[in-house]
């Protein structure tokens, strides 16, 4: 079937095509991007000139900030977009395993983020209890935030994301385990489809308890019962949700943060011309960060009325935690290490990226460390180190990917230095918005907070509320500049002649730039080599080339039905 | 020969090429993607339920009426349900061995059944639930009858499902005559059975 | 960077301290290494990659160990105060802290409100349940240097009960009672704050603590027990029923 004969609507709307729907979602993400960032500038506009917004409606900015950020930025566009862009051509394979679910998947998204807009302008307005959705707030909207109907509306949507999420997460593990192509055992891998693998995993594993936990917050609200409310006669337990949802948020972070650094992991060896320090180290140290992730759920509850004695378990493993990281992290920059490092733009976001993922790490021990965490739990300091994980995951991360497969994608360019004076810009307002949090949570401001008029041990620290405020609008406004430019490049970009313009080794660079529908033609990709061989010696080095493609592509021969079927 | 070696993929560079190759030799050795698939999704289901069951259990624990509430179960009904859906599973694992024997007329046959026996749980539920309301036991009554229609009701649900499943897949391998659909049909039968297991003692022999 | 401290017990501070101390040098050091690297290796200064590692680089691995013998001090530390606040917070061990140090017990108990606190005391004679209990909105009144014992819960939401001079937070949950302590040392008015999402009002849950002299906390008592006509057993909301009932299991127990 050629392009010609099948209609607009099966090729670009309901498309089974990968790339297709990989790009379908890298664009709602974008959209999405821009409402949640919209979001985060009118909330911060309040919090440096209080009363803009009523006590309500910031609080529902906020909810909605977070949410969309996580579930309707961050996902579609790390696992959604750059999964179903990168796995079936990384393994050369010629669609996922299974197409049909995978635009199920897509339009389940869609549907999702349809019902979340819808929510925001229902009579009552949007449910306004946190990203978190907490109960008793939650669970008894009537009776606490009055907005019944928005905060069912917001449910269904988180709730038809999640199983969009899990279709395609099923596709993605189906895909990898059983999908690649001849020679291309787990080892060879290349990391972003580890990445991918682990958070698929990751993801099937700690939603489903939550599922679990949002059908009983659905049956306090519609049904009366009290899982997690309490009446004089009824006592439930809001303390559990609080276990079901953690049990999932801990994992979901790294459920987003593995594909970022996949990104990176495939941006650094191409633009330092060297193979990783040790691969296999940074494979184990996810899986073993993976499986930890498990057991520290509960430092988000460290004050929250968990037994003492259990909180000294959850801190060990939180703190534990830090050393797989901390190894992937040093493995990564010893890979620098007499490299030839071009500082392309996909390499100044992917190292600005890295420099991002040190501070969130590292500010992460306070909070983990359960005694200083007293005092950090719930501040700013809180908001701040998440920012500097999730921003950096969801955006610098995100960006560097779309620099570096812009052209394989697209078939256009992204241009150079626009990208270079991108990253710098956004690291500085990034910066100027984030590190601040620090400071205030240091000086103990509670986060949620529509103001800090009314303690009078806050009352100093408005000017950095306005300094946080002034480096976000500066930080949108960058956005929104590259955003149109996005959107430009793929209709008017240059085109790109090389199909592998950064002389890289996976396999994405050996299909045509963008690739045909089913990819590979009438040929078909097979690996003979590990993935990152750079600055290989030899007989190529003598020829002048510094790399070693993980494939090649051989062309098939015509089975003899297929002759005759021409023939006749 | 010549025409053979023809690259139909405008846009690669001629390096990448290797050379020439069988078609036959490319045949992914791996598992089949519907079978790893469907293994993917009933563990996240069982995942579901068993968060579930652990909740009930950790309430359990502290609510001390747990056990004197449960005698007002109807074990009768329940007893008879039990076995209406181990009968269900026996006749999937007979649809499944008939359709890898490609006795697709008798396969298909036990598929019915199969489903028949999901409505008749399904329908036998809904006449327990309506004893139970009758007698004043609502969701909201106390923990015990809370976890009740919680977990028995996505049980339900879950039974509904793999009745409308099995009715899906009794039309699609007509034609198809698709041995992954009627094995994963299956496999989400013993599924919904294997947590029953576990349900009936929780609710009903406590 | 924090407000003043108004407790002579370092524990959180110390803590606070060491995992910030800590974080500070690791970041700034990796930052160092991280801009030479990228200087050094840069294209232009190195235009051919090779495979291999010079050892001085290798060594950075001890940039793990360093990150795990952080981990490991930094853990102990914790736990050895974390085990003072949180495990040994009960009556008897309180107590016996106050006797070392000559110090007084305040037993509180603080109820969380959309959007206020509530605090009872069980007044002059220490016993709970008895005429001269007293019950105080949004203002806690503290002598110095005293131990404060305090029962957390809540009647409609979750709250949080955080008071940024003394460093302590706890979570204020409904049907949950839950007990920190701290002691007081200065003189003073600090402020409570509230640092769990518990609706519109959250950032305007504002109380005080009043740290008043031993003599003038003494005057006080007298004055507010005998004024002090709510009792807490007469008040129909859950919370307190609630707060009752754990109050007789644990009598119960004893
Ligand atoms: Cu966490
Ligand atoms: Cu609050």
């Amino acid at each position: 079937m050629s392009a010609a004969e099948t209609s607009w609507v099966k090729q670009y709307l309901f498309s089974t095509d990968h790339k297709v729907i990989g790009k379908q979602y890298l664009l709602t993400g974008l959209f999405m991007a821009l409402i949640g960032g919209i979001l985060a500038v009118a909330f911060r506009t309040n919090l440096a000139s209080p009363g803009v917004l009523s006590d309500s409606a910031y609080l529902r900015l906020v909810t909605y900030h977070g949410s969309i950020m996580f579930f309707w930025v961050a996902m579609p566009v790390l696992l959604g977009g750059f999964g179903n862009l990168l796995i079936p051509l990384m393994i050369g394979a010629r669609d996922m395993a299974f197409p049909t679910l995978n635009m199920l998947s897509y339009w389940t998204f869609v549907v999702s983020a349809i019902v979340l807009i819808l929510s925001f302008f229902v009579p009552g307005g949007g449910f306004s209890g946190g990203w978190t959705i907490y109960p008793p707030l939650s669970a008894m909207p009537d009776a606490f935030l009055g907005e019944h109907l928005g905060t069912i509306l917001f449910l269904l949507a988180v709730a038809l994301e999640f199983a969009s999420m899990l279709m395609g997460g099923v596709n993605f593990i189906a895909t990898i385990i059983t999908m690649r192509t001849k020679g291309l055992s787990f080892f060879r891998l290349p990391l972003m489809i580890w990445m991918q693998l682990i958070a698929s995993v990751l993801f099937l594993l700690s939603v489903t308890p939550l599922i679990a936990g949002a059908f009983m917050l659905m049956m306090d609200i519609f049904a009366g019962t009290h899982f997690f409310t309490v009446t004089a006669e009824h006592t439930g337990n809001p303390i559990l949700f609080q276990h079901l949802f953690w049990f999932f948020g801990h994992p979901e972070v790294y459920v987003i943060l593995f594909p970022a650094l996949g990104i990176i992991a495939e941006i650094f060896p191409a633009n330092t011309r060297r193979p990783f320090y040790s691969y296999k180290t940074l494979v184990w140290t996810a899986i073993i960060a993976g499986v930890l992730s498990f057991l520290v759920w509960a430092h988000h509850q460290f004050v929250a009325g968990i037994n003492p004695y259990s909180a000294i378990w959850f801190s060990v493993f939180t703190v534990a935690i830090s050393v797989p990281f901390s190894i992937s992290l040093v493995v990564m920059g010893l890979s620098l290490v007499n490299g030839s490092i071009r500082f392309t733009a996909p390499m100044v976001w992917a190292v600005g990226a890295y420099a991002m993922f040190i501070i969130g790490g590292l500010t992460g021990l306070p909070l983990g460390a359960f005694t200083a965490d007293v005092y950090f739990h719930d501040t700013y300091f809180v908001v701040a180190h998440f920012h500097y994980t999730v921003f950096t995951i969801a955006v610098l991360s995100a960006i560097a990917g779309l620099y570096y497969w812009f052209p394989k994608w697209f078939g256009r360019q992204l241009n150079e230095t626009f990208g270079k004076w991108h990253a710098i810009l956004t690291l500085i307002f990034y910066n100027g918005f984030a590190f601040p949090g620090f400071f205030l949570g240091l000086a103990g401001h509670p986060r949620r907070y529509a103001s800090l008029g009314f303690f009078e041990y806050l009352h100093e620290y408005q000017w950095v509320h306005v300094m946080m405020t002034v480096s976000t609008y500066l930080l949108f406004a960058t956005q929104l500049v590259f955003a149109v430019y996005f959107i430009y490049a793929i209709f008017k970009g240059k085109k790109v002649e090389d199909p592998n313009p950064w002389k890289a080794t996976t396999l994405e660079w050996l299909a045509p730039s963008p690739p045909p529908h089913l990819n590979w033609g009438n040929t078909h990709p097979i690996v003979e080599h590990d993935p990152y061989e750079y600055a290989v010696n030899g007989e190529l080095k003598a020829k002048g080339i510094d790399f070693l493609p993980q494939g090649k592509l051989y062309v098939l021969k015509k089975s003899d039905a297929e002759k005759q079927e021409q023939e006749g | 020969m010549a025409q053979e070696l023809k690259v139909e993929l405008e846009g690669v560079s001629k390096d990448a090429i290797g050379g020439v190759i069988e078609q036959e030799e490319l045949e992914p050795a791996g598992a089949p993607p519907a079978r790893v698939g469907f293994w993917v999704f009933i563990a996240g289901e069982v995942i579901i339920l068993l968060s579930l069951i652990a909740s009930a259990i950790y309430f359990r624990l502290t609510y001390p009426h747990w056990h004197e509430t449960s005698t007002f179960t109807n074990v009768i009904i329940s007893t008879i349900n039990t076995f209406i859906l181990l009968t269900g599973s026996l006749t999937a694992v007979l649809a499944h061995h008939f359709a890898f024997a490609d006795a697709w007329k008798k396969a298909r046959r036990f598929l019915l059944l199969t489903m028949l026996c999901g409505l008749a749980f399904v329908g036998m539920k809904a006449y327990e639930y309506s004893l139970e309301i009758h007698h004043g036991f609502y969701p909201n009554t106390d923990p015990f009858w809370m976890f009740y229609y919680t977990i028995t009701g996505i049980h339900g649900l879950h039974v509904f499902a793999g009745a409308c499943i099995l009715f899906g897949v009794w039309l699609y391998v007509r034609k198809t005559k698709s041995k992954y659909a009627v094995e994963n049909a299956a496999l989400y039968w013993h599924f919904v059975d294997l947590v029953w297991l576990y349900i009936f003692p929780m609710f009903y022999l406590t | 960077m924090r407000p003043l401290r108004a407790t002579d017990y370092p524990g959180i501070d110390l803590s606070i301290d060491i995992v910030l101390w800590g974080i500070v040098i690791v970041g700034i050091f990796s930052f160092i290494i991280l801009a030479y690297g990228l200087w050094r290796f840069s294209a232009k200064r190195n235009p051919v990659a090779s495979r291999t590692i010079p050892p001085a680089f290798r060594r950075l691995v001890f940039l793990d160990i360093a990150v795990l013998i952080f981990d490991i001090v930094l853990l102990a530390v914790n736990i050895y105060f974390w085990a003072d606040l949180f495990i040994e917070n009960d009556d008897a061990s309180i107590q016996e802290r106050a006797a070392a140090e000559n110090a007084e017990v305040v037993y509180v108990k603080a109820i969380g409100r959309q959007f206020f606190w509530t605090f009872l005391y069980p007044g002059p004679d220490g016993q709970w349940n008895t005429n001269d209990d007293i019950i105080r909105g949004n203002t806690l009144v503290l002598p110095a240097n005293a131990y404060v014992a305090v029962d957390i819960t809540a009647n409609d939401v979750l709250h949080s009960f955080f008071l940024p001079n003394f460093r302590i937070k706890y979570d204020a949950i409904p049907g949950i009672n839950t007990r920190v302590w701290f002691k007081t040392t200065r003189e003073g008015k600090y402020e409570i704050a509230c640092a769990e999402l518990c609706g519109a009002g959250h950032y305007k849950m504002r109380g005080e603590v009043e740290v008043l002299s031993q003599k003038n906390y003494q005057e006080w008592l007298q004055q507010v027990s005998g004024n002090s006509y709510l009792r807490y057993a007469s008040l129909t909301t859950q919370g307190e029923s609630t707060l009752h009932n754990n109050e007789q299991n644990s009598e119960e127990t004893e």
